[in-house]
C-alpha cells in the first residue's frame, strides 16, 4: 500500500486514491483503514463522462486522461474513475472472485 | 524664311516641346511587381474622352493590339498583345495621346495577415486551414457573436478579456466562470484575442463572445441546461453558436431549441463525437447543426474521431494549443485534443464568413463553409476539411 501511494504521489493520483477512499468509507460506512488500495491505472477516456455516460446527459467532448482506481473492502473490489482533478466517479463494484 | 514664318515656326517647336513634356509627365513609369506579376499577352488601356473610334483602332493596329474584351461602365478595354511584349505594349500605348492610361493585367492576390500572437508557431491548425491568408481578407467583427455553450469562461484571462459580452449560468455550479477548462480552450480556439502580442490567436480574430454555461464544473450537463442555452443564445444576437459537447441519446427538447436557433438565424456547430465510431451524437447529428469531425497535423482523421455521411466537414482536433483558466493571476495555456477542439474551428469561421459577401443568411455561412472544404483522403468518412481561406474568398 504505501509503495503504490508513494507512486501515486509522483504520479499525482494521490488525491484521486484520497478522495476516492473518503467516498467509498462514506458509501460502506466503514473506517477508511478498513480500505485497501488495490491499483491505480492511468487510462484515458473519449470524453468527460469518464466511460460512464448517462444516457441522458451531454458531455465534454474532450480526450479525457485521469486514473482508474481499485479499492477493496472485505472480498470486495470498488472501481472509481477520476480525470485526477475533481471527485472521483464510483463507477461500480466487482466480487474479487469475479 | 521670313521673320514671321520663323517665329510661327520657333512657336511650333515650343508647343510640340511642351505636349511632349506634358505627355512624359502623365505617363507614370511602368511599375510592376515581379512577385505578383501579371497576366501574359494582355494589358489594359483606357482612351481619353472623345478619341475617334477610328483613332482608337489606329493606334491598336499601330501597336498590334486586339480588343478582346471592353469595360463598358468604366470604358477599359482590355487588349491582347504579343506574349513578352507587354510592358512594351504598355510604354507605347502611354506614348499616345488619346491615351489616357495603360497598364498590364496584373494577377491580384490576397495579402495573408500574419498576427503577432507569439505562441502562433505553435498552433498547427491555424497554419492547416490557412488562416493567415484569410485574415488578409477578414478579421471579423467585434458585431459577431459566438456563443460558446460549455463549462463556461474566464473571461479575466489575458487572452480573452474583453471579449465576452454576455454570460449566464444555466447549471447548478456556483458561478458562470470555467472551473473545468474546457469552455475557455474551447473559446480560445474561436476567438480568443488576436494579434495582441499574446498567447494565441483565435481564429474568429475580432468576433466576440458570449459565455452560456450549460455543462457543469465535470463536463456534463442536462438536456435542460443545453436547450435552455441554446435558446438564450439565440434570443441575444448569436450569429453563431459552439457546441462541444454531445451524447448518445436523442432529444426531442435539443432538437426543437436547436431548430429555434436556426429559425432566429444563427449558424449552429457542435462537435461530433470521440468514440472512434459511426455512431451518431448529439445535437451533432441534427439537420441544422453542422457536425464536425477532427483531423490531425496529416490531414488524416484523427484516430478518435466519429465518422459517417452525418459528419458534415472536419477541422483540426489533435494536440491545440488554446487558453486555459488562469491559476491566480496568471494566464495559463494548454493543449487539449478531440472534437470539442475541431468545433471551434468551425465557429470562429462562421464569425468571419459572416462578415463576408457571403454572409447574407445562416444557410448562406453554412452552406459557403461546406463548399470550400479542401477535400481529403481519410479511411473513414469526416468531411472535407474546412479551408478559411477559400471561405472568405482569399483564393
Amino acid at each position: 500500500m504505501t509503495g503504490i501511494l508513494d507512486a501515486c504521489n509522483k504520479t499525482g493520483s494521490a488525491r484521486a486514491v484520497r478522495l476516492a477512499t473518503a467516498d467509498l468509507a462514506r458509501r460502506l460506512k466503514v473506517n477508511k483503514r478498513e480500505i485497501v488500495l488495490h491499483s491505480v491505472v492511468p487510462t484515458a477516456w473519449p470524453d468527460a463522462s469518464l466511460g460512464c455516460p448517462e444516457p441522458e446527459r451531454v458531455y465534454a467532448q474532450v480526450l479525457t486522461t485521469g486514473y482508474v482506481v481499485l479499492l477493496s473492502c472485505g472480498q470486495d473490489v470498488f472501481e472509481y474513475r477520476s480525470d485526477g482533478r475533481r471527485k472521483p466517479v464510483f463507477a461500480g463494484c466487482r466480487n474479487r472472485e469475479g | 524664311m521670313t521673320k514671321q514664318v520663323r517665329i510661327v515656326a520657333v512657336c511650333l517647336v515650343f508647343v510640340l516641346l511642351l505636349a511632349l513634356a506634358g505627355t512624359a509627365g502623365m505617363a507614370p513609369q511602368v511599375e510592376v511587381n515581379s512577385q505578383s506579376g501579371f497576366a501574359p499577352g494582355q494589358i489594359l488601356v483606357q482612351f481619353r474622352p472623345g478619341t475617334a473610334a477610328s483613332d482608337v483602332a489606329l493606334v491598336h493596329s499601330h501597336n498590334r493590339g486586339q480588343v478582346l474584351q471592353v469595360l463598358e461602365r468604366i470604358g477599359v478595354q482590355v487588349v491582347r498583345v504579343p506574349k513578352g511584349e507587354e510592358l512594351r505594349a504598355v510604354a507605347r500605348y502611354r506614348s499616345n495621346p488619346n491615351v489616357a492610361f495603360a497598364e498590364v493585367d496584373g494577377i491580384v492576390s490576397a495579402l495573408s495577415f500574419t498576427p503577432n500572437d507569439p505562441m502562433l508557431p505553435d498552433q498547427w491548425g491555424l497554419a492547416r486551414v490557412e488562416a493567415p491568408l484569410a485574415w488578409g481578407v477578414t478579421q471579423g467583427s467585434s458585431t459577431i457573436r459566438i456563443a460558446v455553450l460549455d463549462t463556461g469562461i474566464d473571461a479575466g484571462h489575458g487572452d480573452i478579456s474583453p471579449k465576452v459580452v454576455a454570460a449566464r449560468n444555466f447549471t447548478t455550479s456556483s458561478t458562470v466562470s470555467d472551473r473545468n477548462g474546457h469552455g475557455t480552450h474551447v473559446a480560445g480556439i474561436a476567438a480568443a484575442v488576436t494579434n495582441n502580442a499574446r498567447g494565441v490567436a483565435g481564429l474568429g480574430f475580432n468576433s466576440v463572445l458570449m459565455n452560456g454555461k450549460v455543462l457543469g464544473d465535470d463536463g456534463s450537463g442536462t438536456w435542460s441546461w443545453v436547450a435552455n442555452g441554446i435558446i438564450w443564445a439565440a434570443d441575444n444576437g448569436a450569429q453563431v453558436i459552439n457546441m462541444s459537447l454531445g451524447g448518445t441519446s436523442h432529444s426531442a427538447t435539443i432538437e426543437n431549441a436547436v431548430n429555434y436557433a436556426w429559425g432566429r438565424g444563427s449558424v449552429l456547430v457542435a462537435a461530433a463525437g470521440n468514440s472512434n465510431s459511426s455512431s451518431l451524437t448529439y445535437p451533432a447529428a441534427y439537420a441544422n447543426v453542422i457536425a464536425v469531425g477532427a483531423t490531425d497535423r496529416n490531414d488524416a482523421r484523427a484516430s478518435f474521431s466519429n465518422f459517417g455521411a452525418w459528419v458534415d466537414v472536419a477541422a483540426p482536433g489533435v494536440d491545440i494549443l488554446s487558453t486555459f483558466p488562469r491559476s491566480g493571476r496568471n494566464d495559463r495555456y494548454r493543449w487539449m485534443s478531440g472534437t470539442s477542439m475541431s468545433a471551434p474551428f468551425v465557429a470562429g469561421l462562421a464569425g468571419l464568413v459572416w462578415t463576408t459577401g457571403w454572409g447574407t443568411s445562416n444557410t448562406a455561412v453554412r452552406d459557403r463553409i461546406q463548399a470550400t472544404v479542401d477535400p481529403i483522403v481519410t479511411d473513414q468518412p469526416i468531411g472535407g476539411r474546412i479551408n478559411a481561406a477559400r471561405a472568405v474568398g482569399a483564393k
